[in-house]
């Protein structure tokens, strides 16, 4: 394991890079690239496996309860029982959709799902972890944003940014 | 681009130790103590009660596990992040499974039973389960704890 970044800086006017965290995990199914997987811990306290995300993993949105899981998106192709590369924090290309076909606003936050992609539309997803932001705005229509996609979005699956704070319904 | 990696054969969480002065309370190995952020930066040892943690303590500070039996006044060694091994339970005796999340509980323990969660903080994950009808008395288990970060605050109501 390589040594945790604790802080970097930027000049003025500089963008800033995003600390980034890629591990490699057995893929406990067959994934493509930008997939959001659940990463899961072994008996030794590891993230080892990988698997698509259970409703469990994601929280149990009626009781307001929302013990979430680990998340990772997937960086290539990877066939079942081979060895996955994922991205668990930074900057990465991941599945988005906004299944209401709403337009994506830059900044937007997003929620994994058990389709193994990042849902843009949050409505009634009280409580749940937020794991990336949409890096560019898409305007929506037709099915423009409603189709899953590849976009480029900034990743925390480990600690997250923060709950949705919106209503249970 | 700043990389953290890991090899095939998995990624553990970077753990993280402190030295701390227990100043009202002794503290038993696997004890969960409330550390306040500002302990962290201020100058000299860092101190804790060493007892159990208060409601605005399970919200907002930073839990560290204690590594070692002290007794009141001594120093002793604390994991803030990474594996360890710390008390946890479920208030309604529910199972505790791996993975399960782990809040800020009361009697020096992490708590992963919902209604005993709300408005807690979220700071580890279970690593050793515990089987349902013996989880309502804590008891040592390996966890992951995330102290210095947290995974979020748990909303108010149900």
């Amino acid at each position: 394991m390589a040594n945790e970044i604790i802080a970097s800086t930027s000049a003025v006017g500089d963008s800033f890079e995003a600390s980034q965290t890629e591990v490699q995990l057995v893929a406990g199914a067959a994934f493509s690239k930008g997939e959001c997987v659940l990463c899961v811990l072994d008996s030794d306290g590891r993230y080892t496996t990988c698997t698509a995300p259970t409703a469990a993993s994601l929280g149990t949105v009626a009781s307001a309860i929302s013990s979430n899981g680990t998340f990772g998106i997937i960086l290539e192709d990877v066939a079942s029982g081979g060895i996955a590369r994922v991205c668990m924090r930074g900057e990465v290309k991941a599945i988005v959709l906004s299944t209401s076909d709403a337009s994506l606003v830059q900044d937007g936050h997003l929620v994994p799902n058990t389709s193994k992609q990042l849902e843009f539309d949050l409505t009634g997803l009280f409580n749940m972890k937020l794991v990336a932001m949409i890096t560019a705005s898409v305007t929506g229509g037709g099915t423009a944003t409603s189709t899953p996609t590849l976009r480029t979005v900034l990743f925390n699956g480990r600690e997250g940014f923060g709950r949705f704070g919106g209503t249970a319904s | 681009m700043i990389a953290e990696a890991s090899a095939p054969g998995g990624w553990a969480i970077k753990e993280v130790d402190v030295l701390i002065r227990s100043v009202s309370s002794a503290v038993v190995r696997g004890d969960v103590v409330p550390i306040n952020s500002g302990a962290l930066v201020s100058a000299g040892m860092i101190t804790a009660g060493g007892g159990a943690a208060s409601a605005a303590q399970r919200r907002t500070s930073i839990p560290g596990v204690a590594l070692e039996d002290a007794a009141i006044g001594a120093i002793y060694r604390a994991r803030i992040q990474g594996r360890c091994k710390a008390l946890i339970k479920s208030t309604g005796n529910n199972a505790i499974t791996r993975d399960a999340g782990l809040s800020y509980g009361t009697v020096k323990a992490l708590d992963a039973d919902p209604p005993a969660v709300n408005t807690n903080r979220w700071v580890g994950r279970c690593v050793e389960e515990v089987a349902a009808g013996s989880s309502s008395t804590a008891s040592v288990r390996t966890v992951v704890l995330y102290g210095l970060t947290g995974l979020g605050i748990n909303a108010s109501g149900t």
